[in-house]
Protein backbone atom coordinates (compact mmCIF):
# COMPACT_ATOMS: atom_id res chain seq x y z
CA UNK A 1 0.00 0.00 0.00
CA UNK A 2 2.85 2.26 1.17
CA UNK A 3 4.97 1.49 -2.06
CA UNK A 4 2.19 2.22 -3.94
CA UNK A 5 1.91 5.74 -3.20
CA UNK A 6 5.51 6.31 -3.41
CA UNK A 7 5.01 4.70 -6.86
CA UNK A 8 2.11 7.06 -7.56
CA UNK A 9 4.22 9.90 -6.00
CA UNK A 10 7.50 9.53 -8.64
CA UNK A 11 5.37 8.83 -11.65
CA UNK A 12 3.16 12.27 -10.63
CA UNK A 13 4.69 14.58 -12.64
CA UNK A 14 6.36 17.88 -10.54
CA UNK A 15 4.59 21.37 -10.38
CA UNK A 16 7.69 22.74 -12.61
CA UNK A 17 7.16 19.90 -15.24
CA UNK A 18 3.11 20.88 -15.65
CA UNK A 19 4.11 24.73 -15.74
CA UNK A 20 6.81 24.00 -17.81
CA UNK A 21 4.08 21.94 -20.29
CA UNK A 22 1.57 24.97 -20.25
CA UNK A 23 4.47 27.77 -20.83
CA UNK A 24 5.57 25.56 -23.74
CA UNK A 25 1.86 25.13 -25.13
CA UNK A 26 1.19 29.32 -24.86
CA UNK A 27 4.35 30.40 -26.45
CA UNK A 28 3.77 27.60 -29.17
CA UNK A 29 0.03 29.19 -29.20
CA UNK A 30 1.60 32.65 -30.54
CA UNK A 31 3.53 31.12 -33.37
CA UNK A 32 0.91 29.66 -34.72
CA UNK A 33 -1.20 32.13 -34.30
CA UNK A 34 1.11 34.32 -36.53
CA UNK A 35 1.38 31.43 -39.38
CA UNK A 36 -2.48 31.02 -39.39
CA UNK A 37 -2.23 35.55 -40.05
CA UNK A 38 0.20 35.00 -43.26
CA UNK A 39 -1.95 31.75 -44.37
CA UNK A 40 -5.06 33.70 -43.56
CA UNK A 41 -3.54 36.67 -45.56
CA UNK A 42 -2.39 34.94 -48.37
CA UNK A 43 -5.56 32.61 -48.58
CA UNK A 44 -7.98 35.77 -48.31
CA UNK A 45 -5.83 37.99 -51.22
CA UNK A 46 -5.17 34.82 -53.34
CA UNK A 47 -9.30 34.04 -53.55
CA UNK A 48 -10.51 37.56 -54.33
CA UNK A 49 -7.60 38.76 -56.75
CA UNK A 50 -8.44 35.14 -58.65
CA UNK A 51 -11.58 35.99 -58.98
CA UNK A 52 -10.75 38.22 -61.69
CA UNK A 53 -9.70 35.21 -63.58
CA UNK A 54 -12.04 32.74 -62.96
CA UNK A 55 -15.17 34.70 -62.40
CA UNK A 56 -15.21 37.05 -64.67
CA UNK A 57 -13.05 35.20 -67.47
CA UNK A 58 -9.78 37.90 -67.65
CA UNK A 59 -6.69 36.42 -69.29
CA UNK A 60 -3.99 36.39 -67.53
CA UNK A 61 -1.43 37.00 -69.92
CA UNK A 62 -3.96 40.42 -70.96
CA UNK A 63 -4.48 41.46 -67.46
CA UNK A 64 -0.60 41.90 -67.00
CA UNK A 65 0.27 42.84 -70.67
CA UNK A 66 -2.56 45.41 -71.86
CA UNK A 67 -2.08 48.96 -71.47
CA UNK A 68 -5.60 50.32 -71.21
CA UNK A 69 -6.97 50.12 -67.65
CA UNK A 70 -10.77 51.39 -67.17
CA UNK A 71 -12.42 48.51 -65.22
CA UNK A 72 -15.82 50.23 -64.69
CA UNK A 73 -16.64 50.87 -68.64
CA UNK A 74 -17.32 48.24 -71.50
CA UNK A 75 -14.08 48.50 -74.00
CA UNK A 76 -14.18 48.27 -77.47
CA UNK A 77 -13.94 44.22 -77.45
CA UNK A 78 -17.40 44.27 -75.39
CA UNK A 79 -15.84 43.34 -71.98
CA UNK A 80 -14.47 46.20 -69.73
CA UNK A 81 -11.05 46.52 -70.47
CA UNK A 82 -8.03 45.63 -67.03
CA UNK A 83 -4.58 46.23 -68.30
CA UNK A 84 -2.60 46.45 -65.29
CA UNK A 85 0.91 46.77 -67.47
CA UNK A 86 0.59 51.04 -66.67
CA UNK A 87 0.64 49.95 -62.92
CA UNK A 88 3.07 47.52 -62.74
CA UNK A 89 5.76 49.60 -65.27
CA UNK A 90 4.95 52.53 -62.84
CA UNK A 91 5.78 50.45 -59.78
CA UNK A 92 8.62 49.06 -60.91
CA UNK A 93 9.87 52.03 -62.51
CA UNK A 94 10.05 54.36 -59.34
CA UNK A 95 11.33 51.50 -57.45
CA UNK A 96 14.43 50.61 -59.51
CA UNK A 97 15.09 54.31 -60.29
CA UNK A 98 14.95 54.96 -56.14
CA UNK A 99 16.97 52.21 -55.34
CA UNK A 100 19.53 53.43 -58.20
CA UNK A 101 19.87 56.53 -57.36
CA UNK A 102 19.98 55.77 -52.87
CA UNK A 103 22.63 53.13 -53.50
CA UNK A 104 25.41 55.13 -54.06
CA UNK A 105 24.27 57.85 -51.30
CA UNK A 106 23.84 54.54 -49.12
CA UNK A 107 27.35 53.55 -49.90
CA UNK A 108 29.23 56.50 -49.70
CA UNK A 109 27.64 57.56 -46.02
CA UNK A 110 28.04 54.07 -45.02
CA UNK A 111 31.94 54.12 -45.74
CA UNK A 112 32.19 57.41 -43.76
CA UNK A 113 30.20 56.16 -41.05
CA UNK A 114 32.72 53.07 -40.55
CA UNK A 115 36.35 53.66 -42.09
CA UNK A 116 36.70 56.72 -42.55
CA UNK A 117 35.35 58.76 -39.32
CA UNK A 118 34.14 55.87 -37.01
CA UNK A 119 33.83 57.76 -33.64
CA UNK A 120 31.73 60.47 -34.54
CA UNK A 121 30.72 60.12 -37.85
CA UNK A 122 28.57 56.70 -36.16
CA UNK A 123 27.83 58.90 -32.72
CA UNK A 124 25.98 61.54 -34.81
CA UNK A 125 24.81 59.72 -38.13
CA UNK A 126 23.30 56.36 -36.51
CA UNK A 127 20.58 58.39 -34.58
CA UNK A 128 19.88 60.83 -37.42
CA UNK A 129 19.34 57.54 -39.40
CA UNK A 130 17.25 55.73 -36.90
CA UNK A 131 15.09 58.86 -36.61
CA UNK A 132 14.62 58.74 -40.63
CA UNK A 133 13.97 55.16 -40.61
CA UNK A 134 11.12 55.91 -38.11
CA UNK A 135 9.27 59.21 -39.86
CA UNK A 136 6.27 58.46 -41.16
CA UNK A 137 5.95 57.91 -44.62
CA UNK A 138 2.61 60.35 -44.78
CA UNK A 139 5.24 62.55 -43.66
CA UNK A 140 7.43 62.12 -46.52
CA UNK A 141 4.51 62.47 -49.08
CA UNK A 142 3.63 65.68 -47.85
CA UNK A 143 7.22 66.99 -48.11
CA UNK A 144 7.38 65.66 -51.76
CA UNK A 145 3.88 67.15 -52.40
CA UNK A 146 5.07 70.81 -50.81
CA UNK A 147 8.31 70.85 -51.76
CA UNK A 148 9.38 68.05 -54.65
CA UNK A 149 6.88 68.45 -56.91
CA UNK A 150 6.44 72.24 -56.96
CA UNK A 151 10.55 72.23 -57.82
CA UNK A 152 9.79 69.78 -60.51
CA UNK A 153 7.14 72.02 -62.09
CA UNK A 154 9.43 74.82 -62.20
CA UNK A 155 12.61 72.82 -63.23
CA UNK A 156 10.86 71.08 -66.04
CA UNK A 157 7.93 72.16 -66.70
CA UNK A 158 4.55 70.01 -66.95
CA UNK A 159 2.47 69.54 -63.37
CA UNK A 160 5.09 68.16 -61.31
CA UNK A 161 3.25 64.99 -60.49
CA UNK A 162 5.22 62.00 -61.63
CA UNK A 163 7.70 59.39 -61.56
CA UNK A 164 10.30 61.70 -61.00
CA UNK A 165 8.58 63.39 -58.14
CA UNK A 166 8.18 59.57 -56.88
CA UNK A 167 12.03 58.49 -57.48
CA UNK A 168 12.50 61.42 -55.29
CA UNK A 169 10.40 60.61 -52.26
CA UNK A 170 11.14 57.03 -52.23
CA UNK A 171 15.01 57.53 -52.41
CA UNK A 172 14.61 59.82 -49.21
CA UNK A 173 12.54 56.94 -47.95
CA UNK A 174 14.90 54.29 -48.47
CA UNK A 175 18.34 55.50 -48.08
CA UNK A 176 18.50 55.46 -44.08
CA UNK A 177 16.95 51.65 -44.69
CA UNK A 178 19.62 51.01 -47.31
CA UNK A 179 22.65 52.74 -45.05
CA UNK A 180 21.93 51.48 -41.92
CA UNK A 181 22.02 47.50 -43.79
CA UNK A 182 25.16 48.83 -45.32
CA UNK A 183 26.72 49.82 -42.18
CA UNK A 184 26.02 46.42 -40.92
CA UNK A 185 27.25 44.83 -43.29
CA UNK A 186 30.70 46.27 -43.50
CA UNK A 187 31.05 46.35 -39.76
CA UNK A 188 30.68 42.10 -41.05
CA UNK A 189 33.86 42.50 -42.76
CA UNK A 190 36.30 40.80 -40.32
CA UNK A 191 38.88 43.18 -39.35
CA UNK A 192 41.97 41.00 -40.33
CA UNK A 193 41.18 41.31 -43.73
CA UNK A 194 41.55 45.29 -43.41
CA UNK A 195 45.16 44.29 -41.29
CA UNK A 196 46.09 42.02 -44.15
CA UNK A 197 45.52 44.48 -47.04
CA UNK A 198 47.11 46.89 -44.87
CA UNK A 199 50.08 44.32 -44.59
CA UNK A 200 50.27 44.53 -48.50
CA UNK A 201 51.27 47.96 -48.92
CA UNK A 202 47.64 49.06 -49.79
CA UNK A 203 46.58 52.46 -49.24
CA UNK A 204 42.85 52.96 -46.66
CA UNK A 205 41.57 53.84 -50.18
CA UNK A 206 42.16 50.92 -51.82
CA UNK A 207 41.46 48.51 -49.06
CA UNK A 208 38.10 50.14 -48.59
CA UNK A 209 37.35 49.98 -52.24
CA UNK A 210 38.63 46.64 -52.73
CA UNK A 211 38.36 44.52 -50.11
CA UNK A 212 36.13 45.97 -47.98
CA UNK A 213 33.73 46.84 -50.31
CA UNK A 214 34.04 43.30 -51.84
CA UNK A 215 33.54 41.28 -48.98
CA UNK A 216 30.21 43.11 -47.74
CA UNK A 217 29.01 42.90 -51.68
CA UNK A 218 25.83 40.11 -50.23
CA UNK A 219 25.28 42.34 -47.10
CA UNK A 220 24.94 45.50 -49.16
CA UNK A 221 22.86 43.64 -51.77
CA UNK A 222 20.72 42.12 -48.75
CA UNK A 223 19.98 46.00 -48.01
CA UNK A 224 19.35 47.57 -51.83
CA UNK A 225 16.90 44.74 -51.96
CA UNK A 226 15.04 45.13 -49.01
CA UNK A 227 14.93 48.87 -49.73
CA UNK A 228 13.41 48.05 -52.99
CA UNK A 229 10.98 45.61 -51.47
CA UNK A 230 9.92 48.73 -48.75
CA UNK A 231 9.56 50.84 -52.35
CA UNK A 232 7.57 48.67 -53.85
CA UNK A 233 4.85 48.47 -51.00
CA UNK A 234 4.88 52.17 -50.26
CA UNK A 235 1.49 53.29 -51.19
CA UNK A 236 0.15 56.65 -49.31
CA UNK A 237 3.76 58.54 -49.88
CA UNK A 238 3.80 57.57 -53.69
CA UNK A 239 0.26 58.22 -54.11
CA UNK A 240 0.52 61.73 -53.00
CA UNK A 241 2.66 63.08 -55.59
CA UNK A 242 2.88 60.49 -58.50
CA UNK A 243 -0.14 61.70 -60.13
CA UNK A 244 -2.31 58.72 -60.20
CA UNK A 245 -3.36 58.69 -64.08
CA UNK A 246 -3.25 55.08 -64.96
CA UNK A 247 -1.79 55.05 -68.29
CA UNK A 248 1.49 53.92 -69.56
CA UNK A 249 4.00 56.67 -68.50
CA UNK A 250 5.61 58.77 -71.05
CA UNK A 251 8.18 60.44 -69.93
CA UNK A 252 9.73 60.72 -66.43
CA UNK A 253 7.74 63.81 -65.67
CA UNK A 254 3.88 62.80 -66.54
CA UNK A 255 1.56 61.30 -64.46
CA UNK A 256 1.81 57.95 -63.69
CA UNK A 257 0.38 55.67 -61.20
CA UNK A 258 1.68 52.57 -59.40
CA UNK A 259 -0.18 49.30 -57.95
CA UNK A 260 -0.64 50.62 -54.48
CA UNK A 261 -1.52 53.95 -55.23
CA UNK A 262 -4.67 52.87 -57.43
CA UNK A 263 -5.15 50.66 -54.50
CA UNK A 264 -5.65 53.17 -51.76
CA UNK A 265 -7.43 55.51 -54.54
CA UNK A 266 -9.61 52.95 -55.73
CA UNK A 267 -10.86 50.14 -53.48
CA UNK A 268 -13.44 52.64 -51.73
CA UNK A 269 -15.06 53.80 -54.40
CA UNK A 270 -15.81 50.12 -55.91
CA UNK A 271 -18.73 47.67 -55.04
CA UNK A 272 -17.33 44.51 -53.55
CA UNK A 273 -17.64 41.25 -55.74
CA UNK A 274 -17.93 43.62 -59.23
CA UNK A 275 -14.84 43.43 -61.42
CA UNK A 276 -13.31 46.82 -60.63
CA UNK A 277 -13.03 45.97 -57.52
CA UNK A 278 -11.93 41.99 -58.62
CA UNK A 279 -9.76 43.75 -60.35
CA UNK A 280 -8.04 45.51 -57.65
CA UNK A 281 -7.37 42.79 -55.82
CA UNK A 282 -5.65 40.94 -58.60
CA UNK A 283 -3.29 44.47 -57.94
CA UNK A 284 -3.13 43.33 -54.28
CA UNK A 285 -2.27 40.05 -55.29
CA UNK A 286 0.44 40.86 -57.93
CA UNK A 287 1.93 43.04 -55.37
CA UNK A 288 1.91 40.16 -52.89
CA UNK A 289 3.54 38.37 -54.99
CA UNK A 290 6.35 40.56 -55.65
CA UNK A 291 6.72 41.02 -51.76
CA UNK A 292 7.30 37.23 -51.69
CA UNK A 293 9.51 37.81 -54.64
CA UNK A 294 11.96 40.27 -53.17
CA UNK A 295 11.72 37.82 -49.77
CA UNK A 296 13.34 34.73 -51.96
CA UNK A 297 15.85 37.51 -53.43
CA UNK A 298 17.19 38.58 -49.81
CA UNK A 299 17.06 34.74 -48.66
CA UNK A 300 18.81 33.35 -52.19
CA UNK A 301 21.89 36.21 -52.06
CA UNK A 302 21.73 35.43 -48.21
CA UNK A 303 22.53 32.03 -48.80
CA UNK A 304 25.10 32.43 -51.19
CA UNK A 305 26.93 35.31 -49.10
CA UNK A 306 27.20 32.69 -46.05
CA UNK A 307 28.68 29.95 -48.77
CA UNK A 308 31.54 31.84 -48.54
CA UNK B 1 -8.80 64.25 -31.77
CA UNK B 2 -6.96 62.76 -34.23
CA UNK B 3 -4.12 62.79 -31.65
CA UNK B 4 -5.82 60.84 -29.13
CA UNK B 5 -6.82 58.06 -32.01
CA UNK B 6 -3.73 58.17 -32.82
CA UNK B 7 -2.55 57.20 -29.22
CA UNK B 8 -5.40 55.12 -28.56
CA UNK B 9 -5.27 53.11 -31.18
CA UNK B 10 -1.64 52.83 -31.25
CA UNK B 11 -2.25 51.74 -27.46
CA UNK B 12 -4.97 49.04 -28.35
CA UNK B 13 -2.45 47.11 -31.10
CA UNK B 14 -0.07 47.00 -28.72
CA UNK B 15 -2.28 45.61 -25.72
CA UNK B 16 -2.85 42.83 -28.14
CA UNK B 17 0.20 42.31 -30.43
CA UNK B 18 2.58 42.34 -27.23
CA UNK B 19 1.67 38.88 -25.38
CA UNK B 20 1.83 37.48 -28.49
CA UNK B 21 4.73 38.59 -29.90
CA UNK B 22 5.90 38.15 -26.47
CA UNK B 23 4.99 34.17 -26.57
CA UNK B 24 6.13 33.65 -30.11
CA UNK B 25 9.67 35.28 -29.16
CA UNK B 26 10.32 32.83 -25.82
CA UNK B 27 9.37 30.02 -28.29
CA UNK B 28 11.53 30.82 -31.11
CA UNK B 29 15.00 32.00 -29.06
CA UNK B 30 14.21 29.08 -26.18
CA UNK B 31 11.99 25.78 -27.76
CA UNK B 32 12.80 26.00 -31.25
CA UNK B 33 15.35 23.92 -32.18
CA UNK B 34 16.64 23.39 -35.71
CA UNK B 35 14.47 21.64 -38.50
CA UNK B 36 12.22 22.70 -41.37
CA UNK B 37 9.12 23.21 -39.40
CA UNK B 38 10.88 26.42 -37.90
CA UNK B 39 12.69 27.43 -40.80
CA UNK B 40 9.13 27.77 -42.54
CA UNK B 41 8.09 29.81 -39.21
CA UNK B 42 10.74 31.99 -39.60
CA UNK B 43 10.32 32.47 -43.56
CA UNK B 44 6.70 33.03 -42.37
CA UNK B 45 7.39 35.74 -39.77
CA UNK B 46 9.74 37.28 -42.05
CA UNK B 47 6.90 37.36 -45.04
CA UNK B 48 4.95 39.11 -43.16
CA UNK B 49 7.35 42.00 -41.87
CA UNK B 50 7.95 42.58 -45.64
CA UNK B 51 4.23 42.63 -46.84
CA UNK B 52 2.92 46.19 -48.36
CA UNK B 53 1.20 47.55 -45.02
CA UNK B 54 -1.59 48.58 -48.04
CA UNK B 55 -2.13 44.67 -48.54
CA UNK B 56 -2.23 43.97 -44.55
CA UNK B 57 -5.36 47.09 -44.71
CA UNK B 58 -6.96 45.25 -47.40
CA UNK B 59 -6.32 42.08 -45.46
CA UNK B 60 -8.26 43.64 -42.57
CA UNK B 61 -10.98 45.25 -44.42
CA UNK B 62 -12.10 42.25 -45.91
CA UNK B 63 -11.69 40.05 -42.15
CA UNK B 64 -12.68 42.89 -39.43
CA UNK B 65 -14.66 44.93 -41.43
CA UNK B 66 -16.89 42.86 -43.98
CA UNK B 67 -16.36 39.40 -42.50
CA UNK B 68 -16.52 40.21 -38.96
CA UNK B 69 -18.76 42.85 -39.32
CA UNK B 70 -16.89 45.28 -37.07
CA UNK B 71 -17.15 48.31 -39.71
CA UNK B 72 -14.83 51.26 -39.79
CA UNK B 73 -13.50 51.36 -36.52
CA UNK B 74 -10.71 51.49 -33.57
CA UNK B 75 -11.21 47.28 -33.23
CA UNK B 76 -10.76 46.90 -36.93
CA UNK B 77 -7.96 49.77 -37.25
CA UNK B 78 -5.86 47.88 -33.67
CA UNK B 79 -6.37 44.11 -35.83
CA UNK B 80 -5.11 45.45 -38.89
CA UNK B 81 -1.85 47.61 -36.69
CA UNK B 82 -0.75 44.26 -35.26
CA UNK B 83 -1.12 41.91 -38.40
CA UNK B 84 1.68 44.98 -38.96
CA UNK B 85 3.68 45.41 -35.79
CA UNK B 86 3.86 41.15 -35.28
CA UNK B 87 6.73 40.38 -36.79
CA UNK B 88 8.67 43.47 -36.24
CA UNK B 89 7.95 43.28 -32.16
CA UNK B 90 9.09 39.22 -32.40
CA UNK B 91 12.05 39.78 -34.00
CA UNK B 92 13.37 42.41 -31.50
CA UNK B 93 12.16 40.26 -28.86
CA UNK B 94 13.78 36.91 -29.98
CA UNK B 95 16.74 38.94 -30.42
CA UNK B 96 16.70 40.61 -27.16
CA UNK B 97 16.24 37.04 -25.62
CA UNK B 98 19.17 35.55 -27.46
CA UNK B 99 21.86 38.30 -26.26
CA UNK B 100 20.98 36.98 -22.65
CA UNK B 101 24.06 34.79 -21.69
CA UNK B 102 23.18 30.64 -21.74
CA UNK B 103 24.84 30.79 -18.46
CA UNK B 104 21.70 32.77 -17.13
CA UNK B 105 19.60 29.99 -18.00
CA UNK B 106 21.82 27.19 -16.84
CA UNK B 107 22.12 29.35 -13.45
CA UNK B 108 18.26 28.95 -13.62
CA UNK B 109 17.89 25.19 -14.33
CA UNK B 110 20.90 24.40 -11.97
CA UNK B 111 18.29 25.18 -9.07
CA UNK B 112 15.76 23.19 -9.80
CA UNK B 113 13.05 25.28 -11.55
CA UNK B 114 11.19 24.97 -15.41
CA UNK B 115 12.56 26.33 -18.34
CA UNK B 116 9.65 27.94 -18.18
CA UNK B 117 10.39 29.67 -14.89
CA UNK B 118 13.55 30.19 -15.95
CA UNK B 119 12.49 32.25 -18.88
CA UNK B 120 9.82 34.30 -17.02
CA UNK B 121 12.03 35.68 -13.77
CA UNK B 122 15.54 35.15 -15.24
CA UNK B 123 16.01 35.82 -18.93
CA UNK B 124 12.90 38.00 -19.25
CA UNK B 125 14.48 40.71 -16.70
CA UNK B 126 17.78 40.13 -17.83
CA UNK B 127 16.53 41.17 -21.56
CA UNK B 128 13.82 43.67 -20.94
CA UNK B 129 15.79 46.84 -22.00
CA UNK B 130 16.15 45.41 -24.97
CA UNK B 131 12.89 44.72 -25.03
CA UNK B 132 11.18 47.72 -24.13
CA UNK B 133 13.55 49.48 -26.85
CA UNK B 134 12.38 47.32 -29.18
CA UNK B 135 8.23 47.68 -28.53
CA UNK B 136 8.95 51.88 -28.09
CA UNK B 137 10.76 51.73 -31.53
CA UNK B 138 7.31 49.76 -32.79
CA UNK B 139 5.10 52.03 -31.85
CA UNK B 140 7.21 54.79 -33.56
CA UNK B 141 6.31 52.71 -37.21
CA UNK B 142 2.79 51.74 -35.73
CA UNK B 143 1.92 55.69 -35.07
CA UNK B 144 3.09 56.65 -38.31
CA UNK B 145 1.25 53.95 -40.33
CA UNK B 146 -1.66 55.24 -42.21
CA UNK B 147 -2.03 52.71 -45.37
CA UNK B 148 -2.96 49.94 -43.61
CA UNK B 149 -5.82 51.90 -41.41
CA UNK B 150 -7.60 54.16 -44.40
CA UNK B 151 -9.77 50.91 -45.02
CA UNK B 152 -9.50 49.70 -41.48
CA UNK B 153 -10.16 52.76 -38.92
CA UNK B 154 -11.68 54.39 -41.65
CA UNK B 155 -11.37 58.32 -42.58
CA UNK B 156 -13.87 60.09 -40.58
CA UNK B 157 -13.48 61.44 -36.76
CA UNK B 158 -17.14 61.56 -35.69
CA UNK B 159 -17.80 63.84 -32.58
CA UNK B 160 -16.65 62.65 -29.49
CA UNK B 161 -17.77 63.40 -25.74
CA UNK B 162 -14.82 63.49 -23.65
CA UNK B 163 -16.93 63.72 -20.37
CA UNK B 164 -18.38 60.14 -21.67
CA UNK B 165 -16.12 57.35 -20.63
CA UNK B 166 -17.89 54.34 -20.74
CA UNK B 167 -16.84 52.39 -23.83
CA UNK B 168 -19.72 50.72 -25.12
CA UNK B 169 -21.29 54.21 -25.69
CA UNK B 170 -20.69 55.35 -29.41
CA UNK B 171 -20.03 58.83 -28.83
CA UNK B 172 -17.63 57.96 -26.17
CA UNK B 173 -13.50 58.51 -26.81
CA UNK B 174 -13.24 55.25 -25.60
CA UNK B 175 -15.65 53.03 -27.58
CA UNK B 176 -13.38 50.39 -29.57
CA UNK B 177 -16.47 50.28 -32.14
CA UNK B 178 -16.40 54.09 -34.00
CA UNK B 179 -14.53 55.13 -36.72
CA UNK B 180 -11.07 56.93 -36.19
CA UNK B 181 -8.98 58.95 -38.12
CA UNK B 182 -5.57 59.19 -36.79
CA UNK B 183 -2.93 61.87 -37.72
CA UNK B 184 -1.08 60.43 -40.33
CA UNK B 185 -4.88 59.44 -42.23
CA UNK B 186 -5.65 62.94 -41.87
CA UNK B 187 -2.45 64.36 -43.44
CA UNK B 188 -3.04 61.68 -46.31
CA UNK B 189 -6.98 62.54 -46.77
CA UNK B 190 -6.56 66.24 -46.89
CA UNK B 191 -3.83 66.24 -49.09
CA UNK B 192 -5.32 63.72 -51.30
CA UNK B 193 -8.73 65.40 -51.56
CA UNK B 194 -7.68 68.71 -51.78
CA UNK B 195 -10.80 70.70 -50.50
CA UNK B 196 -9.99 72.13 -47.32
CA UNK B 197 -8.55 75.29 -48.19
CA UNK B 198 -5.99 75.49 -45.28
CA UNK B 199 -4.54 72.34 -46.25
CA UNK B 200 -0.87 72.99 -46.45
CA UNK B 201 -1.08 74.83 -43.07
CA UNK B 202 -2.59 71.68 -41.68
CA UNK B 203 -0.65 68.62 -42.83
CA UNK B 204 2.46 71.22 -42.26
CA UNK B 205 1.63 71.15 -38.29
CA UNK B 206 0.19 67.66 -38.13
CA UNK B 207 2.83 66.34 -39.74
CA UNK B 208 5.36 68.38 -37.14
CA UNK B 209 3.52 66.89 -34.25
CA UNK B 210 4.05 63.22 -35.70
CA UNK B 211 8.00 63.85 -36.50
CA UNK B 212 8.06 65.00 -32.55
CA UNK B 213 6.13 62.38 -31.45
CA UNK B 214 8.36 59.71 -33.35
CA UNK B 215 10.81 61.65 -31.87
CA UNK B 216 10.59 61.28 -28.28
CA UNK B 217 9.89 57.71 -28.99
CA UNK B 218 13.68 57.03 -30.32
CA UNK B 219 14.73 58.73 -27.24
CA UNK B 220 12.50 57.38 -24.78
CA UNK B 221 13.47 54.16 -26.25
CA UNK B 222 17.26 54.75 -25.25
CA UNK B 223 16.40 56.80 -21.61
CA UNK B 224 14.13 53.94 -20.86
CA UNK B 225 16.07 50.52 -21.68
CA UNK B 226 18.89 51.82 -19.68
CA UNK B 227 16.68 53.25 -17.25
CA UNK B 228 15.00 49.90 -16.49
CA UNK B 229 17.81 47.68 -16.98
CA UNK B 230 19.56 49.60 -13.91
CA UNK B 231 16.85 49.08 -11.76
CA UNK B 232 15.56 45.33 -12.53
CA UNK B 233 19.81 43.92 -12.36
CA UNK B 234 22.34 44.58 -10.37
CA UNK B 235 24.71 45.65 -12.39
Amino acid sequence: MQEDQIRAAMLRKSRAAKIEQRGRAISFACIALIVLVVIAIFYFVASKGLATFYHNGVNVWEFLSKKSWSPSTIGPHGKPEVGALPMIVGSFSVTFLAAVVATPFAIGAALFMTEIASNWGAKILQPVIDLLVGIPSVVYGFIGLSVVVPAIRNVFGGTGFGILAGTFVLFVMILPTVTSMTVDAIHAVPSYYRSASAALGATRWQTTSRVVLRAAVPGILTGIVFGMARAFGEALAVQMVIGNAAMLPKNLISPASTLTSVLTSGIGNTVMGSLENNALWSLALVLLLMSLVFNLVIRWIGGRGALK
Amino acid sequence: MQLFNSFYLLLLAMLISLPISLGAGIFLSEYAGKGWLVDVVRTAIEILSSLPSVVVGLFGFLLFVIQFKFGFSIISGALALTMFNLPLLTRSIEDSLEQVPFSQREAGLSLGISRWETVIHVVIPEALPGIISGVILGAGRVFGEAAALIYTAGQSAPALNFGDWNPFDIQSPLSPLRPAETLAVHIWKINAEGIQPDATAVSAGASAVLIIVVLLFNLLARRIGNFVYRKMTAA
